[in-house]
């Protein structure tokens, strides 16, 4: 006797859009491993309805997709943005229009927001601005629904997509690829609710570290043998701007193509995954100090607790940590007491 | 007359738009716009020198390396700083690997999907062509997205990660290499070179190093069937749709020159215009005269030139600057990086 073959769920359908940004978050994704993204996609039962470097089609067969999914003809499961929402000038989003379209991009965005059971902000820039705002921000560029720190954006702070939830924020610039297809994974699995997200709406999945965690310099950070220029080995916090220890993201647990991290290539965490990460007031790779002790330190931990302890750390720190921090090789290995030398 | 748009393009990403003007079956004006305005230009205004190094990459997601070379090489010059020998050598390792791996997702996810579209439908190889090409449901994008992500693990251990390193610095790479990364290098590369002789290419890399005229490289293709290797069945489908016939280009060529360890590089700088010429890039000027930025007085170099939008300017229809050297237009192939949008 045969079993009856188990009825498939219908897939997910996603759409993606991008405006003011610069691709690099679909770049990153497609360098998605274990598995790779199609698999991903796959195994998430997500189809692709168009994704513009993805896809087939071209002109008028996506004004089309996008028209029926705004006339409710195709379900829209998930909208996800790449880039910032270009409002300038003076609100007409005019330094964004979709081509073949003559209709500001941001309008389309509107309306299949409207439409989507989940919106997802791909990047800092759909976030909340990221890079696209920096400087005066003359373009107007904001996020889904941010305007940097302030809530707001085009959809406004209390939008909610059809599933009952805000926008859901995969900040980073770019993304790690991991960030969003598990993201979009839970998604799909109906596994993704208000209880998954932090303040700012990103996935705690990633969130809940800090970029600190598993930081290979960590030894160098507990004797605040600090790096004093790009591409010292030491803790880069003190010096050279390095924001790991407030920055929310799981950069040093999850590699970056395969085996990396920006601490790991030789410079400072910029806290990339932060609403306003592109203005920080003060230079990226220079720590802002007052009287010698920055200004940010760890949030959560009794500044008086830490200068204290970081004053002891520091009399306490053994030679070979003081010698590597300063170079570009490690120079002194540690050493086996247990080996007798003749 | 009857107008044509045509806008958005897949692949790389959607903000282009051709528009068309079409009188007695003959096109009157076509227009090629861009629609989208960043401002990068402004963006950096007032900032600290180095934090044009957060900033550039951020330009374009495709190309960052590219870009931090750039803003790189511009601030040693500007600061009179000199790369290190070994600096040049990691820098170079990184800028390359994006170069190669823009090429093969260029190659396997932007441009071979268009074979598979329902156009060909009733062409001999378009079964074949399907199969292996179209867009997400291919089999090449099955091989193609491991072996570039594993390739890319170069980045991981030379930049720290992509895009959107800070390790490339006006004073050489802040990511120093140890011997053991150094065995770890060579096995990814021995990988991915597998990976283009099996599949891309069907042959030895030298082999097709060695090809040295379109005689060679047909005598090549015909050893085989166009099934047998990726590039083979790219050659193959270019001869049946007369590819070499349509659109060639102008025949102007531009080279920055690219890589090499002290002031010679691997590749050569120079203009191909009919003849070797050498590269004046203070000869390098912007035209506005129809991009929506405020009237400049004839086409200005970038170190001179303003980027102030003007979104109401008449007669213009682009967001792209258009690049002219010595007074020359052109469709010139090259490392642009003067056209930021």
């Amino acid at each position: 006797m045969t079993r009856p073959l188990p009825e498939r769920r219908r897939p997910l359908r996603l759409f993606w859009m991008q405006s003011g940004g610069c691709g690099g978050c679909t770049l990153s994704l497609i360098g998605a491993e274990g598995p790779d993204l199609l698999a991903t996609f796959e195994a998430a039962n997500i189809e692709v309805l168009w994704h513009p470097s993805l896809s087939e089609q071209s002109g008028r067969a996506v004004i089309d997709i996008m028209e029926r999914i705004i006339a409710g003809e195709e379900t829209l499961d998930i909208l996800c943005l790449e880039g910032s929402v270009m409002r300038g000038p003076n609100g007409t989003g005019r330094f964004h229009m979709m081509a073949g379209t003559d209709r500001p991009v941001m309008d389309w965005i509107s309306d299949l927001a409207a439409k989507a059971g989940h919106v997802v902000a791909v990047g800092s820039c759909a976030a909340y601005g990221g890079i696209t705002a920096a400087g005066a921000n003359e373009v107007e560029a904001c996020g889904l629904s941010y305007d940097g720190q302030k809530e707001g954006g085009l959809l406004g702070a209390d939008f909610r997509s059809q599933s009952g939830m805000p926008v859901i924020n995969v900040a980073g610039c770019p993304i790690h690829p991991g960030w969003l297809t598990e993201t979009l994974h839970m998604i799909a699995a109906g596994r993704f609710g208000a209880s998954e997200i932090d303040e700012w709406e990103r996935p705690l999945s990633y969130t809940m570290h800090l970029v600190h965690h598993g930081c290979a310099r960590n030894e160098f950070y507990e004797f605040k043998a600090s790096a004093e220029k790009l591409c010292d080995l030491g803790c880069m916090m003190e010096n050279l701007g390095c924001k790991g220890t407030q920055a929310r993201a799981d950069c040093n647990m999850r590699a970056w193509n395969g085996s990396g991290s920006c601490l790991d290539g030789g410079y400072p965490c910029i806290n990339c995954t932060a609403p306003g990460f592109e203005e920080p007031g003060h230079a990226f790779t220079l720590t802002p100090k007052i009287s010698g002790i920055p200004v940010g330190l760890p949030t959560d931990m009794p500044k008086a607790w830490f200068v204290a302890l970081a004053s002891l750390s520091k009399a306490a720190t053994p030679p070979r940590l003081k010698e590597n921090a300063v170079a570009d090789h490690l120079t002194r290995p540690p050493a086996d007491r247990q080996k007798k030398t003749r | 007359m009857t107008r044509l748009v045509v806008g958005p393009f897949n692949r790389v990403e959607g903000d282009l738009e051709v528009k068309l003007d079409i009188a007695d079956g003959r096109v009157k004006t076509a227009r090629v716009n861009s629609p989208l305005y960043r401002g990068f230009e402004r963006i950096l205004v007032g900032k600290p020198l180095a934090d044009a190094l957060v900033y550039a990459p951020r330009i374009c997601g495709i190309c960052s390396v590219s870009q931090s070379v750039a803003a790189a090489k511009a601030l040693a010059e500007a600061q009179s700083v000199v790369m290190p020998p070994n600096g040049e050598l990691a820098v170079d390792l990184v800028h390359a690997t994006e170069n190669v791996a823009d090429h093969l997702t260029h190659f396997y996810l932007f441009f071979m999907p268009d074979f598979a579209r329902d156009v060909y439908r009733d062409e001999p190889w378009h079964a074949v062509a399907h199969e292996r090409f179209a867009a997400l449901k291919g089999t090449a994008s099955q091989d193609i997205l491991p072996a570039r992500a594993q390739f890319m693990h170069l980045m991981g251990i030379l930049a720290g990660k992509w895009p959107h390193t800070l390790s490339i610095q006006p004073g050489g790479s802040t990511r120093a290499v140890s011997s053991g990364e150094i065995a770890r290098l060579a096995a990814i590369l021995s990988s991915f070179r597998r990976f283009l002789e099996w599949t891309l290419f069907g042959d030895s890399l030298e082999r097709i190093a060695s090809l040295s005229s379109a005689a060679e490289l047909e005598a090549w293709a015909s050893e085989k069937r166009p099934e047998s290797s990726d590039f083979r069945l790219f050659l193959s489908l270019s001869e049946k749709l007369g590819l070499n016939r349509i659109g060639p280009s102008s025949g102007k060529f531009m080279s920055f020159g690219a890589y090499g360890v002290g002031g010679r590089p691997l590749f050569a700088r120079g203009v191909f215009d009919g003849a070797i010429e050498a590269l004046d890039s203070l000869a390098i000027a912007e035209d506005v005269s129809h991009a929506w930025y405020k009237a400049s007085e004839g086409a200005m170099p970038p170190l001179a030139g303003e980027t102030q939008p003007d979104v109401e300017r008449a007669d213009a229809y682009s967001w792209c600057k258009a690049p002219r050297l010595g007074g020359r237009s052109g469709r010139w192939r090259g490392n642009w990086s003067t056209s930021i949008r």
